[in-house]
């Protein structure tokens, strides 16, 4: 009796792979095929830009504690006013700078680029489409 | 024969649970967008699963498996497996939810992270702790009858019949 | 006799009917950093037939928390959601939301918005000046403006690196200045922090920083 209900439920789990698979494919695919807002940049293109991206987390300060990319300067708006300093002392205005927050519907990574530009006209800011979901590396 | 329909009444209500709450996890139908990206959040909210790939097979799979063992509780030659799968995914997400609790996890909130009425854990394991009784009594149920009838996987009829 | 033991697992259908009316789902304010804080209340009747309980408070920010009395609320009851909204260090306009749900299938879940614009009464720009490695070490100007409805004076600028020298030109008093950085030197790698001190507001007067930088 035991044996049976996990044999079903095997087979159950098998047919469930499949329209996973499809449907995992394809949502990747349509995170590719999204346009772009204003200042995005996607995983792969900041891939090439290799080493001298200045990663921003614009999360709070316990997610980022949690787990950020590597190398990456916290600084959201939240606390703007003390972590501003830590970020200007590393910032090199060769570096491209990219900032990014939970990704999904988060609108964190855009107010602080927003600022950044603003405030400090920093032009070479860049928000990462997808957030550090769609940066496995950390 | 009022127990036939009060069955078939509560077996429709769990596997709906299942079916509907797997079709969300796949698609945002308030914003037209796939709904996964948001589930990884809330999956990685719970800090109990260590790399962050594993997180997104998760939201990935999950909702296909809930929507599936949903149906299943419907197809006589998978209903028992349906049941069990049911049975399981029900305890895990009891287990989630208690050691989300018992560390403070607030998990609602999606930025900062602190919201004043935060997660009401009692209710959801209270609703939780319902689906479970609910699938463990169609677990027994379905694996008696099975038993009585000794009924092969890939039988002499191969069509559905309606539990 | 199973029977008996599977009704409490029914799920039942609402029979009598359940509703909340909200007096306002929309506020808008106009507020000054230093305020620090905010906390708007939503009012709302109960105007059905059941009592209605109050599921969740979902916000969408940590830095907006909602509270709320009492869960249960009886026909004809009244209650209301504080909604508290710290600004940190932001600035700018901000939307944040509540969203309310009940544990009645017939009452939609509402969310709550608060429209909160952060003006800060004098604009630093940029924030930032900075000088190349061996760049002519020029002077580079910040300009700061008051609003109109809010005069702001500049007490004293002051650098905190002798290396940079920090000139203050008035415009006019109290609604536009200027000051111009100029560094020494910019053979290397230095650092300075321009301290601007006004007198706004008046018990605890605002300082605002321009980093100089040579890179």
């Amino acid at each position: 009796m035991i044996a049976r209900a996990l044999r079903q439920a095997v087979v159950l789990l098998a047919l469930a792979l499949l329209p996973a698979i499809v449907s995992g494919a394809l949502q990747l695919g349509w995170k590719d095929n999204r346009p772009l807002a204003e200042g995005e940049v996607r995983a792969e293109t900041v891939r090439e830009w290799g080493d001298k991206v200045q990663w921003v987390d614009a999360r709070s300060r316990d997610k980022f504690e949690a787990g950020h990319i590597k190398g990456a300067i916290l600084l959201n708006e939240e606390e703007w006013n003390s972590l501003a300093r830590a970020f200007i002392n590393d910032w090199d205005p060769d570096r491209p700078v990219v900032v990014y927050c939970d990704g999904g519907s988060c609108e964190l990574s855009h107010a602080v680029a927003r600022r950044l530009r603003e405030e400090f006209k920093i032009e070479n800011v860049h928000v990462l489409k997808g957030g550090i979901t769609a940066w496995p590396e950390k | 024969m009022a127990g036939k329909v009060i069955f078939l009444a509560l077996r429709t209500a769990l596997a709906w649970t299942f079916i509907h709450a797997g079709v969300l996890k796949i698609w945002d139908f308030g914003h037209g967008q796939p709904a996964t990206p948001d589930f990884v959040i809330a999956i990685q909210q719970y800090k109990l699963l260590p790399w962050p790939d594993l997180t997104v097979l998760l939201a990935v799979y999950l909702p296909w498996v809930e929507v599936f063992a949903g149906v299943g509780l419907f197809v006589r030659r998978v209903r028992l497996g349906a049941a069990l799968t049911i049975t399981a995914l029900t305890m895990i997400f009891i287990g989630a939810l208690a050691s989300a609790w018992m560390r403070g996890l607030r998990i609602d909130c999606g930025c900062f992270g602190r919201d004043e009425v935060s997660t009401d854990y009692p209710t959801l394991l209270w609703r939780d702790a319902f689906i479970l009784a609910a699938a463990l009594f169609f677990l027994v149920r379905d694996a008696r009858q099975g038993a009585e009838k000794d009924r092969p996987m890939f039988g002499e009829r191969g069509r559905f019949t309606l539990p | 006799m199973r029977l008996l033991l599977l009704i409490p697992l029914l799920f039942l259908a609402p029979l009598a009917h359940a509703d909340l009316k909200w007096d306002k789902l929309v506020q808008e304010f106009k507020r000054v950093p230093d305020d620090k804080e905010i906390e708007a209340h939503y009012v709302f009747h109960n105007t059905g037939t059941t009592p209605v309980t109050i599921k969740s408070l979902h916000s969408s920010c940590g830095c907006t928390t909602a509270k709320l009395e009492k869960k249960t609320y009886a026909p004809g009851e009244q209650g209301d959601v504080v909604l508290h909204f710290n600004f940190g260090d932001r600035k700018g306009n901000y939307l944040k939301g509540v969203i309310v749900t009940t544990d009645d299938k017939n009452v939609e879940p509402v969310t709550l918005k608060l429209y909160v614009e952060i003006h800060d009464p004098l604009t630093v720009a940029p924030a930032l000046v900075f000088w190349r490695k061996d760049e002519a070490p020029a002077a580079k100007t910040v300009q700061l403006t008051a609003e109109a409805a809010q005069h702001v004076k500049i007490k004293s600028v002051t650098s905190s690196n002798p290396n940079f020298t920090a000139t203050l030109q008035t415009g006019q008093p109290g609604l536009n200045y200027t000051i111009a950085i100029t560094p020494t030197s910019t053979a290397q790698k230095e650092s300075a922090d321009i301290t601007v001190q006004t007198d706004f507001p008046a018990d605890a007067p605002h300082t605002y920083t321009i980093f100089a930088r040579v890179k």
